[in-house]
């Protein structure tokens, strides 16, 4: 037996075992074959979960993270000619990603913090700190590159879904007002693996050297995000939170080709 | 299992991880297998966005590159009936690996050539509404729904008017 199908049928056992401790006084035949119907539903669902969210479920995680990213992040940047530039330039590279079953959007927060995001379903946010240190498209493409490898790459998602406890939350999302708090629970944790924990290095250097390729398949220079990082390195990080979710720059950079700036 | 024949494997396996392709690959060769991703791909009769469309393939087609140009490539595969075909194609334009869904409609922007483009754009899930709500997040919902607003005002015609101007995706030179 495969081990998705094994664990689908583990988490399985477990839901019906939550169904029935939500609903003990259900007794009726009618109730009982909605329930199994439910279960089964469930147990799809859940194995679902394990392999990876719907597009639907992914979409609506994404959007209710991104309320949170901009809640905990002062907010978005009304420039609507810098959000005109994140979202022409992020589109562009947007168009040769894997992923073309996404809406991708791109917003600046209004925070002086040096630090980009991304959210499941195709939202990326660049803080104005970082977006006013950047001199060109070049080393914007280059961090804008990085932000959409997360999303193609489906690392959020992934971690969602190689959560047991979060897979099966999802796979009940938002199918009753009573699921909302489940869902709530997920947003709430996928927030603080964004905004405060980080994705793990390895799946970082993943985005920098897919997003290094996207950059020059793109046709920017694929040295956009090493210079942007070089940069980056010399602000007094006293006063301002730089890459705080990311790992050391020296690393980063050691892992990058040493392609000449934009 | 002895020690050596582990660590050989281990070390096949690693080299295997090592090298998978990762989304938006900048470079094919000769050989390769790639994958569309769009609703349709035209394979061009040139390798150029100005060339000819002498065939087109469906979503998730997987094509033989045939020859490598720069970062064009001939690729050769089935169309929608089932015959062979051949043409040139930007390597931004295929994945290496088989996308898993397709462009999906009912989640993308309309054209905002067809309608007014703040009503165009995809509003929050009706979920994420009502997390902003419970949250006290009215501010951040309001905020979001802005940006999705200027989002949808960045027409296709601007993305392809910055990239011929800027020698970008298929328009380099």
């Amino acid at each position: 037996m495969k081990p998705v199908t094994l664990l689908a049928l583990l988490l399985g056992c477990m839901l019906a075992q939550t169904v029935q401790a939500q609903f003990p006084g259900i007794g009726d035949i009618g109730s009982a074959i909605s329930k199994a119907k439910k279960t089964a539903d469930d147990t799809a669902r859940v194995a679902k979960g394990a392999s990876g969210l719907s597009l639907e479920e992914e979409i609506a995680i994404g959007d209710a993270v991104s309320v949170a990213i901009v809640a905990r992040y002062g907010g978005v940047w009304r420039d609507a000619a810098a959000t005109h530039r994140v979202n022409l330039i992020g589109r562009i590279l947007a168009q040769y990603a894997t992923r073309q079953d996404l809406d991708w959007r791109f917003g600046l927060l209004n925070s002086d913090a040096i630090n980009a995001f991304s959210a499941p379903g195709g939202r990326v946010f660049i803080t104005r700190g970082l977006y006013q240190v950047l001199p060109n498209d070049g080393e914007l493409a280059g961090v804008l590159a990085h932000e959409i490898i997360h999303i193609d790459q489906r690392h959020a998602v992934n971690s969602i879904a190689n959560n047991e406890m979060l897979g099966g939350f999802t796979g009940l999302l938002a199918d009753n007002s009573g699921a909302f708090g489940q869902f709530a629970q997920v947003v709430d944790a996928v927030a603080d693996e964004i905004l405060v924990t980080g994705y793990d290095p390895d799946t970082e250097f993943e985005a920098d050297a897919g997003g290094h390729d996207l950059a020059d398949v793109t046709g920017f220079a694929p040295g956009g995000l090493r210079a942007a990082l070089v940069l980056i390195s010399t602000i007094n990080v006293q006063q301002q939170e730089v890459l705080s979710t990311h790992p050391p720059i020296a690393e980063r950079l050691q892992r990058l080709p040493d392609d000449p700036p934009p | 299992m002895t020690p050596h024949r582990l660590l050989l494997i281990s070390i096949i396996a690693a080299l295997a991880c090592a090298t998978a392709p990762l989304a938006g690959a900048a470079e094919f060769s000769k050989g390769d297998k790639v994958w569309s991703k769009n609703v349709e791909t035209a394979l061009l009769a040139e390798p150029s966005p100005l060339a000819a469309a002498q065939a087109t393939v469906g979503f998730a087609e997987k094509l033989a590159v045939k020859e490598t140009q720069g970062k064009w490539l001939r690729v050769k595969g089935d169309d929608a009936k089932g015959d062979e075909v051949e043409g040139w194609v930007f390597s931004g334009n295929v994945a290496s690996e088989k996308p898993k869904l397709p462009p999906a409609a009912g989640f993308t922007t309309v054209e905002a050539s067809e309608t007014n483009t703040v009503a165009a754009a995809r509003p929050l899930t009706p979920a994420a509404e009502q997390y902003a709500q419970n949250q006290g997040a009215g501010n951040a919902q309001a905020d979001v729904t802005w940006l999705d607003a200027e989002s949808a005002l960045v027409t296709q015609q601007d993305l392809t008017a910055y990239m011929v101007e800027n020698s970008k995706g298929e328009y380099q030179q």
